[in-house]
Order: C-alpha cells, then sequence, then structure tokens
C-alpha cells in the first residue's frame, strides 16, 4: 500500500515532547540545587507541583474526550480526598508524600496517555516561583488553577492567553498572601534577615544589597525556590538559546530594558538583573511560546515592555518585585502584537495595512 | 397562560440578564462577594424592576417617543429611592455594606433595557412577568455566586448576624474568591458551565 | 564571481544526496509501451494529432495546441497508437487524456529530426520557433511552456537571465549531474535561451554543495562572455524562482500574478537548456529526460535518462527494483513532490525525480495543538504566517485566510517541515486556497 500525503514527506526532528523536554533539562540545575540547599522542603514542592500538573492534565483531558470517564472520575475523588488525611494527626505532616504517591499511582493508570510534557514544564516553573516554606497544599491548588484555570479552560495546550503558572502565582498570591510573601529560603542563620533583597531593597536598605552579587549569583539569598542561583538560570537560559529552543530577543530585549531603566534611574543594573525572578522570568517565563509574540520583532517589543513594567513596579510599585504582573500584562498584549507587527510580505511594497479584525 | 409563564421563564435562564444578555454586570460583579448583600440586592432589583416595567408599560400610551427615556429613568428613580428610604430606615448595617449600588440601580442596564426592549412595547401583565422573571435570572446568578464566594473565601456563610456554615478554623480561605478577580472567574466559569449544559442538552436531543 | 544576497527564511533538511551524486547517467531500457500524456504543461492541453492505428516515429509530434500557453507533445518510441484513453497524471492525482503508443523497438527516427544549427547561427525568432515546435517546458517541475517564457509581452524588458542550477531539494541530483557531465550543452542551450529571450546578462547559479558541477562549469564557460557563475550557500527553497532571484538579484517578485518577467527577470532551470541544446544539435525535440530514483527503498538509486511514457514502475525495476514493501512512492522531491498511490503512471516533464520511501521513513508522528512556536513563520521564505492561515481555514473564516495572504504560498513547505506540532500546515494551506478560489469563480 502506498501512503498518500500532502507535501513536504519530510519532517524537522523537533517536536512539541522534544522543545518541553529541554525546558526541563535547562531547569533541572537549579531546581536540584535549590532541593541541595534548601532541603526537602523544596523538593516537595516541586514533587507537589509537578506531579499535580501531570495528574490535573490527565483527568482533564479524559474527561474532556470522555475517555475511561468513570475510572477517571474515581481518580479524581481519590485524589481530592487525600487532602483531607491532613485531619488526621499521625499523618499529618506526611499528606504530601501520600499525595505525590497517590498521583504517581493514577498516572501508572493513565500511563497510555500522551504527555506533551507541557504540564511537566508549568508545574515545575510553578514550583520554582513560590517560596520553599510553605505549607505543601499551596503549590497542589497552584497545579489546579494553572493546568486548569490558566490553561485547559482556554482549550488546552495553545491556547492560553496568560502563561499558566504565572497565572497560579498570581491566583495564589491574592489568595494566601502571607505563604507567598514569605516562607522565603534563608541561607544565612540570621532571625533578623528574613527579606529577600528586593524587599530590602524595597525598604531603602540599599548599602546591605551593593555587597550581595556573589550571594545572588551562586545561592545564599532569599527568595523563591527558582531564584537561589541566578547563575545557574543563566545557564539554563543559554543551554535553551544554543538549542535553539526558545528565542534569545525576548531575555535579551527584557534585561536590556530593565539595566537601561535601571542605570537611567541611577540604580544598580546588575544587582536588578540578577535579584529576584528576573533571570527566571526573563529566560524560562517571557520565552513561553504560546504566551508570546510570532515575529521578531513583536518579540524585541515583548521584552521591552517586559523589562519596563518590572522596572517600574520595582521602583514605584508598591510590592517589592514585578516581574509576575509583568509578563501576564504582556501576555495580554500578545494577540495585538502579532496582529499589527505582522512581517512584510515577499513581493509586497509596504506593510500591509490590512491586518487582523 | 402559557405564553406568560413563557415570559416568566424566559428571563431566567435562556435570556438571563447576566449570563446570556450580560448586562447589569458591575453591580453584580461587585455585590456578590457576601450572600447576604446579593439577596438584598436582589430583592431590590427584582422590586424595581417589576414595579418599573408595570408603570413604563401603563404609561407606554401616553409617553411621547423622543422623551421616553428621561420618563423611564424618573420613573426608575422613583423606586429606586423608595428602596434606598425603606432599607436605610430598616436595615442600616446591610444599607451600608451594599453603599452606592443601591442608588445606582436608577442606572442598571437590566431595567432600562427591559424598559426599553420590553415594558414599553407589551402590555401591563406581560411586562410584569418579564421583570419578575428578569429580577429572578439576576437574583439566581447573584445567589450562587454570593454564596460560593463568600463560602470558598471567607469559610463561612453569615446572613443577618447569624453564621449558617462554618469550614472549620483549619480551612485557610483564599482570599482571591472575595477579590474582584475573583468575582470575574467565578462569573466567567458560571457562564462557560450554562453554555456546557446547554450543548449538552442540545446534543441529547 | 557574484555576490550573492540570500534570501530570509528557509529551512536546511539533510540533503541525502549521496545516493545518487556520485552516480553518472545512463540510459534507461526503452519501454515497451510510451504513455504520452497530452497536458504535461502549465496552460491549455494538447489535442491528438494521430488516431489508434497510426504508425508514429520517434520525435514525431503527436498533440498540440493552438493556445499560446501550450507546449506540445512528441512520440518517444515508434510504433503503432494502441489507444487513446484517460491515464493517471502523476501531478494531478486524476486521468487525463493520453496516447498509447506500443514500441515496435526500431526507434524509427521521423523526417523532422534534423540538426538545427547552433545558438550563434540562428535568430532569435528561429530559435523560439524551435523552442515551441520541440514542447519545452521548464524541467524543474513547474513545467510552464519554455516558448512562453523567452517571447515577453511588448513593453517588458529583460535585463538578466538566471540559469537555475540550485536543485535545493533533498535527494534530487539530476540537474548537478546534467552540469557535471554535459556542462557544454548546458552553456550552449543557455545561450540559445539568452539569445531567444534577447537578454545579454546570464547568470548561471549552482549551490555550494556541487562543488565538481561549479567546476565544469566553469570550464565550460571559458571564452563565452555575458554568462557568469553564482555559487549560492545550500539553502531551501532556493530553486524556487522567486527566492533564486531575491538571492541573486536582490530583487522581489511582485505577488500573485506577478511573473519575474516584472521585474526583468527570466530563470529557467539547467536541464532545460541543456534540453535546448540537445534538440538543437539533434533534432530531436523533448522527448527525454534525466530522473534521479533514489529512496531508502530502492536497490539501486541511479541517475536515469527516462523517455518520456515509460511507467514508474518500470524506472523503478531499472533501478533493480525495491527493497520490501514501499512506503511512499514520490514524484520530484521529498519538500514538494507529489505522492503517487501507484506506480503505473508514467514519467512526464516534469519527472524530476522518484523517491521511494521505506514504510518507516513514511510514516507520520502523531502531533500535538499549535504551540505559537513561531518557527513557520521564521522558516516561510514568503514571510506569511502559516499558523493564522490554519488556524482560520479550520475554521473557515476565508476573508481572514485571503489576508493572511495564503495566495502568495509557494508551497515550499518549509512551514510544515520545522512545525513540532506536526502540523500538515501547506495541506492546510492548499484547502484554504482551493475554497478561495471556488469562492471567487461561484460568487464574485
Ligand atoms: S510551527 Fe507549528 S506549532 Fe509552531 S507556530 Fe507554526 S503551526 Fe504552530
Ligand atoms: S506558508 Fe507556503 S510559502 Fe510559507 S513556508 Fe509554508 S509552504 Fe512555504
Amino acid at each position: 500500500m502506498l501512503k498518500v500525503t500532502s507535501s513536504p514527506h519530510i519532517r524537522a526532528q523537533e517536536n512539541t515532547r522534544y522543545l518541553m523536554r529541554w525546558v526541563l533539562i535547562a531547569l533541572a540545575p537549579s531546581a536540584l540545587y535549590s532541593v541541595y540547599l534548601i532541603g526537602t522542603n523544596a523538593l516537595s514542592v516541586i514533587l507537589v507541583s509537578v506531579l499535580s500538573c501531570l495528574g490535573v492534565e490527565v483527568i482533564w483531558h479524559n474527561l474532556r474526550d470522555g475517555k475511561h470517564v468513570s475510572r477517571t472520575w474515581w481518580e479524581l475523588v481519590f485524589l481530592l480526598a487525600i487532602p483531607l488525611l491532613g485531619m488526621v494527626p499521625a499523618l499529618g505532616a506526611f499528606v504530601q508524600w501520600i499525595e505525590c504517591v497517590a498521583i504517581l499511582v493514577v498516572l501508572w493508570f493513565e500511563r497510555e496517555h500522551r504527555f506533551d510534557g507541557s504540564a511537566a514544564v508549568t508545574g515545575l516553573l510553578l514550583a520554582m516561583v513560590l517560596p520553599p516554606m510553605i505549607p505543601w497544599w499551596v503549590p497542589f491548588f497552584g497545579a489546579i488553577l494553572a493546568i486548569a484555570i490558566g490553561k485547559e479552560i482556554f482549550g488546552g495546550l495553545g491556547y492560553n492567553v496568560f502563561n499558566p503558572a504565572l497565572v497560579a502565582r498570581a491566583a495564589l498570591l491574592i489568595s494566601w498572601p502571607r505563604y507567598l510573601t514569605a516562607g522565603w529560603f534563608k541561607p544565612v542563620v540570621d532571625a533578623s534577615t528574613s527579606a529577600t533583597p528586593l524587599v530590602l531593597f524595597k525598604n531603602r536598605l540599599g548599602a546591605e544589597v551593593s555587597a550581595v552579587y556573589g550571594p545572588l549569583l551562586f545561592s545564599n539569598t532569599g527568595g523563591c525556590i527558582g531564584e537561589v542561583s541566578a547563575f545557574l538560570l543563566l545557564l539554563g537560559g543559554l543551554v535553551l538559546a544554543w538549542k535553539k529552543v526558545i528565542h534569545v530577543e525576548i531575555p535579551l530585549a527584557y534585561l536590556g530594558t530593565m539595566a537601561v531603566f535601571a542605570a537611567l534611574a541611577h540604580n544598580d543594573p546588575i544587582f536588578h538583573l540578577l535579584a529576584g525572578g528576573a533571570m527566571l522570568g526573563a529566560w524560562f517565563m517571557a520565552t513561553d511560546y504560546v504566551t508570546s509574540p510570532l515575529t521578531t520583532k513583536g518579540r524585541i517589543l515583548f521584552g521591552v515592555g517586559c523589562g519596563f513594567i518590572t522596572m517600574l513596579l520595582r521602583l514605584y510599585g508598591k510590592a517589592p518585585e514585578g516581574v509576575t504582573y509583568a509578563i501576564l500584562f504582556m501576555n495580554m498584549l500578545t494577540p495585538l502584537i502579532d496582529r499589527s507587527l505582522r512581517p512584510r510580505v515577499y513581493g509586497h511594497i509596504a506593510k500591509p495595512v490590512r491586518g487582523g479584525k | 397562560m402559557n405564553g406568560l409563564t413563557g415570559e416568566f421563564a424566559r428571563g431566567v435562564v435562556r435570556e438571563n440578564p447576566l449570563l446570556r444578555l450580560m448586562i447589569g454586570l458591575c453591580s453584580a460583579l461587585a455585590v456578590s462577594v457576601k450572600l447576604e448583600s446579593s439577596l438584598f440586592m436582589s430583592l431590590a432589583v427584582i422590586f424595581v424592576l417589576t414595579m418599573s416595567n408595570i408603570v413604563i408599560s401603563a404609561l407606554r400610551r401616553v409617553t411621547p417617543e423622543n422623551i421616553r427615556i428621561p420618563i423611564f429613568i424618573v420613573v426608575v428613580s422613583s423606586f429606586t429611592t423608595i428602596v434606598d428610604l425603606v432599607l436605610r430606615a430598616y436595615f442600616p448595617a446591610i444599607y451600608s455594606r451594599l453603599g452606592v449600588w443601591i442608588p445606582l440601580i436608577v442606572v442598571n442596564c437590566i431595567i432600562l433595557g427591559r424598559a426599553e426592549a420590553y415594558a414599553y412595547k407589551n402590555n401591563i401583565i406581560r411586562s410584569a412577568m418579564d421583570g419578575l422573571g428578569m429580577g429572578l435570572g439576576y437574583t439566581l446568578v447573584l445567589l450562587i455566586m454570593g454564596f460560593v464566594r463568600e463560602l470558598i473565601g471567607t469559610g463561612a456563610i453569615t446572613l443577618l448576624g447569624a453564621t449558617l456554615i462554618h469550614m472549620g478554623s483549619r480551612f485557610e480561605a483564599p482570599i482571591l474568591a472575595i477579590s474582584f478577580p475573583g468575582a470575574f472567574l467565578a462569573f466567567g466559569l458560571l457562564m462557560g458551565l450554562l453554555n456546557k449544559l446547554e450543548q449538552r442538552q442540545r446534543r441529547a436531543k | 564571481m557574484i555576490a550573492v544576497k540570500g534570501f530570509r527564511g528557509g529551512v536546511h533538511p539533510p540533503t541525502n544526496k549521496h545516493l545518487t551524486e556520485d552516480k553518472p547517467i545512463r540510459k534507461a531500457s526503452e519501454p515497451a509501451r510510451a504513455i504520452v500524456l497530452l497536458s504535461q504543461h502549465t496552460g491549455a492541453p494538447c489535442e491528438p494529432l494521430v488516431k489508434v492505428g497510426d504508425y508514429v516515429k520517434v520525435g514525431q509530434k503527436i498533440g498540440d495546441s493552438k493556445a499560446f500557453v501550450s507546449a506540445s507533445v512528441h512520440s518517444p518510441v515508434s510504433g503503432k497508437v494502441a489507444s487513446i484513453e484517460p491515464w493517471i497524471h502523476p501531478a494531478l492525482g486524476k486521468k487525463v487524456p493520453a496516447v498509447i503508443i506500443d514500441s515496435d523497438g526500431q526507434s524509427t527516427l521521423h523526417e523532422s529530426v534534423t540538426p538545427k544549427g547552433s545558438a550563434e547561427s540562428l535568430s532569435q525568432e528561429e530559435i523560439r520557433a524551435i523552442i515551441r515546435e520541440s514542447g519545452l517546458v521548464g524541467l524543474g517541475g513547474a513545467c510552464f511552456p519554455t516558448a512562453v517564457k523567452v517571447s515577453p509581452p511588448k513593453g517588458k524588458t529583460i535585463d538578466t537571465f538566471l540559469l537555475n542550477g540550485a536543485e535545493c531539494e533533498p535527494y534530487l541530483t539530476a540537474d548537478h549531474r546534467i552540469m557535471l557531465e554535459r556542462a557544454d550543452l548546458v552553456v550552449e542551450g543557455a545561450k540559445a535561451l539568452m539569445r531567444a529571450a534577447g537578454v545579454r546578462k546570464g547568470i548561471i547559479c549552482i549551490e555550494d554543495n556541487k562543488a565538481d558541477a561549479v567546476k565544469a562549469v566553469e570550464r565550460a564557460l571559458r571564452g563565452v562572455s555575458g554568462l557568469e557563475i553564482a555559487v549560492l550557500p545550500t539553502h531551501y527553497p532556493q530553486g524556487a524562482e522567486k527566492q533564486l532571484i531575491k538571492a541573486v538579484l536582490g530583487r522581489e517578485v511582485p505577488p500573485p500574478p506577478g511573473l519575474p518577467l516584472d521585474v526583468g527577470v527570466v530563470v529557467s532551470n539547467v536541464g532545460t537548456a541543456a534540453a535546448l541544446a540537445t534538440t538543437l544539435r539533434t533534432g530531436l525535440p523533448l522527448i527525454s529526460r534525466i530522473v534521479t530514483v533514489t529512496g531508502q527503498s530502492v536497490v539501486e538509486p541511479s541517475n536515469l535518462e527516462v523517455k518520456i511514457g515509460t511507467l514508474f514502475s518500470s524506472v523503478i525495476q531499472d533501478c533493480g527494483g525495491l527493497k520490501g514493501e514501499p512506503g511512499k512512492l514520490i514524484m520530484g522531491g521529498p519538500m514538494m513532490g507529489v505522492a503517487q498511490y501507484t506506480m503505473e503512471a508514467p514519467v512526464v516533464k516534469g519527472t524530476s525525480g522518484l523517491l521511494v520511501m521505506s514504510p518507516e521513513e513514511a510514516r507520520e508522528e502523531e502531533g500535538t495543538n499549535c504551540i505559537r512556536c513561531g518557527r513557520c513563520v521564521e522558516a516561510c521564505p514568503v514571510n506569511l504566517m502559516p499558523l493564522f492561515i490554519r488556524a482560520y481555514t479550520e475554521a473557515g473564516k476565508w476573508d481572514m485566510v485571503e489576508r493572511y495572504d495564503a495566495f502568495d504560498c509557494i508551497e515550499c513547505g518549509c512551514c510544515a517541515y520545522v512545525c513540532p506540532a506536526k502540523i500538515p500546515l501547506v495541506q492546510w494551506i492548499r484547502l484554504g486556497k482551493n475554497e478561495l478560489m471556488s469562492r471567487r469563480k461561484g460568487g464574485k
């Protein structure tokens, strides 16, 4: 039997899973390093977040496609019931591990499901933007928010407007502010410093922060799980750029704008690039394909916008960090950018003025 | 009388003012933060909507075409003032919580919209039924949203000072539910749910 | 040497030319029966000039049309016309009328087959007439009648002639071998084409993965004025007319129905030039062409000189047959070629290659939703946004399909090649174009 399909008859090797796998690989050093530095707390946040995202995706897809419906309902009830075990005093401390195992069991039952890897990336990114010392159920609900509300409800992979991990972070931040703005990793055991460098900066303790490049680069600063080492994040970002997984225009425009803005505002540009979520945001969050523009020009504009808003929020906003909202805001503008910055089609004299509606 | 029940039922689901016509959203999103305020707001809207529908319908033959809108406003604001004064006199606590939303009923698009689109063209009984149905549709959505948002966002439901439900002290309520984003989220989910249910029903047919 | 400007977009698929690039061209065995389709070119189909039972000779014209945009067809063999009936067309995928001739094995030449002269000895009008009579079409695959191409309408001047030897399609090596083995024919043909079109300046464009061909052509060019070589970096789809013009001259052809003529350029394939030179020397019209038969599943991949009208199955038999079950049979290259559902289609003037893929190679990977990665936008040499054209086609929003310039798509396949979600973008775009076409015809 001869197969008849439309041309082209050969395809490049890269597929969606391959790209997602590389994002995971690039994030791995940072994640492992924070587990090494912080310990089981970081591990539990990462595991709960990643596994929950996978679990939510499987359950959602099954129910959506009408596959194994009754089995899936049972799985859903099963997974949602486990947190109630936390009520039992003797089990309270282990619930997160039980939940993880439970999700693994569910995933084993659903092993023929085709994962595209995007849920795992979302889960890991979500864990990276949470403080390590939080109750385990925060990442658990975060994962549900990220996958269900942040992604699947829009139509699934490729249809969401906002970066799901950041949607979840923003929602968690509103929901449980006291957990999300504390519980930072504290490397130096010093009761007086329970703040991140950016919080210190916000409180005009500038003198204290100028000497922190080293710690910012290689660990030992307060912050989220993903913020322990700007160096490892940069490394991961460069790997992605080298493997052509991400488009470098975005991080370059993002970080460049931040540096210029900081310098113009008489701030230390390098501090701003290394502190907080700038590296993670610029290399891993803003470069999310689905929620960033499609053309080079558009991506540069997107990066510049992200950097500009981040610095505006950092310097003049109420909260110390602005990466999350900057990226979410620019996500919102992405469809507009895509429609207005279309490339000039070959042979067309001027740029077509007839963009989308 | 079958026609009349139709007028009535239409407002509840098929042409639900909030979920379908998507009018009168601003006050709905704002007051649905609590079951109690939802309830009183709904009663106020039902009252003003039905009464003004009746009066506008009764006056429709003597209302000159080109100044009808000011006349509608006069009618609506009379009833709104009645509600405003009653609430202020008998339920001062609730009145203070609903605040500006009660006077703003005057410009609520549901009421003006029904006056223009329905009451001005139909007889009194039909208009009354339309007002009741639309009011009930509004009430239904508001109560669901108020219940869910208050329960999740505060962990308890209180009505007129009495605590009806309490989730226990270990429940850490996500503030998201009672914040503005939560209002949009709840509303969007409700709208999606209704569409989903209807789609399923249509497919079953 | 010409400074090359390059073009935006495009891809670099594995070329896989090693299978056949060192195989000299050899003659395929004579077909016992030739199936000559009467519509092998862009333009009006031919009317048969012979009847069932007629005896025809090699090179005898058996089909022609009065239309301006058309090209006649000739008998590749001598023998009796067995029938005139519809036969499967390998590019169109449907049946078109064909003259079927049973060969007597004698290969008796027709009386019209006599040497015509050389590029220098013939006038512009004479060369144009010879081109028209010999049924020459663009042999790169588009099959546009060459006679039309070299006769620009009044008012248009042509200043540059590009001879396309880029052969950017993976696997194909026919043009490569022609340039290497028949460089003198290529140069002679180029001169004749330039004379016919009235152009002084010609550029032979060759990709840098064919260094030996560049050398051979350089040698043949010694002492020839007006012709130069441009060596281009290997880059798909450089051989596409519009991209070649952009890459070599930096000019952009206006959107369809714009033609290279509009920017003063005529592009022709090296195979076409060589075929014209053969006609001038021997008088034989276009009755054979070079076909690259290749792929993992072919026992002995080769470059064959095949008579037009030979069945694919017999061509493949000539190359030692197949290893195991074939997965896909493609006429042309893997990027733009047409998948065949039968081996019983005949070689036509546009058959540049036959690629047989194994079932493994032909397996389609299951894809995902579009992840908006932007790779298709980056790869598109025409600067389209293929993902939007697909989405609007799927949604049936035809005005948007048009606004995103679906008609400018050259169907090069770059977008679908790079897509990580494995979306058959080209198929969607074609669907969109077809729908728009039928709407235009029906409605407005
Ligand atoms: S290459 Fe494929 S996945 Fe990427 S944007 Fe284009 S269509 Fe979407
Ligand atoms: S849209 Fe058309 S021209 Fe552009 S890459 Fe795809 S097939 Fe080629």
